[in-house]
């Protein structure tokens, strides 16, 4: 388990924390962001190679705040693996083993080397591998020394699809292969996120913004930057009032009902799949119906992303199904059901 | 394209020049030079001795800087402190102060009847006149040129690397010794060969700290003064050809060795 407490550290003008963490032995947390948002400071503060300025750290119930990295039994993949040039593959995985005076180091390097699909390189210089091979170098140099915590800064981004593809799988394999192996991985994409992640930690300007299930992170964000980060397009500041009893979200002229304990000054984000779009006015469970001028239509593949005024701009994603049998194009009128369990509605 | 053509042609000659600046004089010495004189040159005694103590004192020059300078190139290519570009200017410092200069300041605190060159004296170090002066001297005006190709070669070395090691379980040594040094071995290497051809070639401070024993550019100089020039000139020429000899083969090795 690792647990920052109120951990807080400077690095000129940016500042990382307070930070107040929690994360299970042997769960994969997906650490969410921008770039710059204090990602790699805080995977380096677990790994011990940047110190704490105040707070604490625990590792598995330990103190770690004076624990030096190479106690911290962790392994650390960079974004851009950090491979020893000076070194060939097998060198590479080898190193942390010959420093642990290992025996055996051969066939230990040989097993990992199979498991990762990398057994054909280990006499290749590492300057000529691809980026998908890099990372299982990288990863087996990691994993051979059978750390506690794995954590991974941006492993995916410099992989062409396939490869990133071929690896979440790998990770996936990983995870489920060592239960007692805690996760930590950095990554800009809230998609890979929630491929891989059993809990998610959005992070921005050196804080946590929002920690918990990804499909409840996506669902419920805390904050209109969360909200944005994770792929909801429709994002709306109002306010909320009560309208004979029951709770109401007003923005312009518009006014939800929603289903909130919120009073006062809010903002309510509408996933855009759960919007019906008909062309006839019908009856309903859903709470919200407006009428609406299609704007735009955006090709997806298999769905149409369509952006409908309702008197605020809504995007709306629909099967290309849906759009060709109600002959969608641009100008036409709609009718637009939004259920009031389908708004979520978070305090400004 | 006729534009830039006639850019790059003025570009070429102006390179040409500086080219030819170089190449003239060192080309009109050697035509200047009969073979016999230079056959005969090569065979004295005292050049001998005196090609022989400068590129030993050049080299332990380069060995003292590289044996405490690397520690300091490190140090300034990896971490940030107050005052850490004060101490950059100062080891910069000896290539812009003129050489003369830099030996008298050196005689000023290492002569005999200084605290320090007396301190020294005790345990049989002298410094005046000696090829242990010869030495300083030549430390004192060329070990900018090691430091800061040492300072180039840590500082190409991404700290990822090293960070990437610790968590392995290396120490601050382990990985110095095992990722950082070979990989920015290189630029050490060049540095000190750079250091050497400078530390042999210097004159200024050698001739004031010590005049004897004579190094190869006083012997020159020496010679010069008081032969004139047709005297004086093969010495130079064989001073000039195996300098380049040495510098051209030591390049060529670190070359070979890179790739």
């Amino acid at each position: 388990m690792i647990e920052l407490k109120d951990a807080t550290k400077k690095l000129g003008n940016f500042t990382l924390g307070p930070l107040n963490v929690n994360l299970e032995k042997g769960s994969y947390s997906v650490v969410l962001g921008p770039s710059g948002a204090g990602k790699t400071l805080f995977m380096e503060i677990i790994a011990g190679l940047s110190d704490l300025d105040s707070g604490t750290i625990r590792i598995n119930g330990r103190d770690a705040l004076d624990l030096p990295p190479q106690r911290r039994s962790i392994g650390f993949c960079y974004q851009d693996y950090a491979l020893f040039p000076n070194m060939d593959v097998f060198e590479n995985i080898a190193f942390g083993l010959r420093l642990r005076k290992h025996r055996d180091i051969k066939p230990k390097v040989g097993k990992i080397a199979r498991v990762m699909g990398i057994q054909d390189l280990l006499k290749r210089d590492v300057k000529d591998l691809s980026g998908g091979e890099k990372q299982r170098v990288a990863l087996a140099r990691a994993l051979v020394i059978d750390p506690d915590i794995l954590l991974l800064d941006e492993p995916l981004s410099a992989l062409d699809k396939a490869s990133a593809l071929q690896l979440i799988k790998e990770l996936k394999r990983i995870h489920r292969s060592r239960p007692k192996l805690t996760i930590i991985h950095i990554t800009h994409d809230f998609d890979e996120a929630l491929s891989l992640a059993e809990k998610v930690l959005v992070m921005n300007n050196g804080r946590i913004l929002q920690s918990g299930e990804p499909r409840e992170v996506f669902n419920k964000p805390k904050d209109p930057f969360v909200a944005s980060f994770v792929g909801l397009k429709n994002i709306y500041k109002g306010w909320v009032g009560s309208h004979d009893g029951v709770p109401v979200f007003e923005t312009g002229d518009l006014k939800f009902r929603v289903i909130t304990d919120c009073e006062g000054d809010a903002y309510a984000t509408i996933a855009a799949h759960d919007v019906i779009i008909s062309i006839e006015p019908s009856e309903t469970s859903a709470r919200n119906h407006f009428e609406g001028i299609v704007k735009d239509m955006e090709d997806k593949g298999m769905l149409m992303e369509l952006t409908v005024d309702i008197g605020v701009d809504l995007t709306v994603t629909i099967t290309k199904e849906s759009a060709l049998r109600m002959d969608l194009h641009d100008g036409k009128r709609c009718h637009v059901l939004i259920k009031a369990t389908a708004i979520h509605v978070f305090k400004a | 394209m006729t534009k830039a053509k006639g850019f790059v042609a003025v570009f070429i000659i102006m390179g040409t020049v500086i080219v030819l600046f170089v190449v003239l004089p060192i080309f009109g010495i050697g035509i200047a030079t009969p073979i016999h004189s230079l056959l005969e040159t090569a065979r004295d005694a005292e050049v001998i001795s005196s090609i022989k103590l400068t590129f030993l004192s050049g080299l332990f020059a380069t060995l003292f800087a590289v044996l405490f300078g690397t520690p300091l190139a490190y140090i300034l290519a990896r971490y940030r402190f107050p005052m850490r570009e004060v101490v950059e200017s100062i080891i910069d410092l000896p290539v812009v102060i003129p050489h003369s200069a830099a030996g008298i300041a050196l005689l000023t605190v290492l002569g005999r009847n200084t605290t320090i060159g007396h301190a020294f004296s005790v345990i049989g170090i002298h410094f005046t006149g000696t090829a242990i002066g010869i030495t300083t001297a030549m430390a004192f005006v060329s070990v900018p040129f090691y430091i800061n190709a040492a300072k180039e070669g840590f500082a190409s070395v991404d700290r990822k690397l090293e960070k990437t090691a610790y968590t392995l379980g290396a120490s601050g040594s382990r990985a110095f010794f095992s990722i950082t040094l070979p990989l920015a071995k290189n630029h050490l290497v060049s540095g000190a060969i750079m250091m050497w051809a400078r530390a042999i070639s210097e004159f200024g401070a050698i001739v004031i700290l010590a005049y004897h024993p004579m190094v190869a550019p006083v012997l020159v100089y020496e010679r010069f003064e008081s032969y004139g020039l047709a005297y004086s000139r093969p010495v130079a020429w064989l001073i000039i050809l195996i300098s380049l000899v040495a510098f051209t083969s030591l390049r060529l090795m670190t070359r070979r060795r890179r790739h």
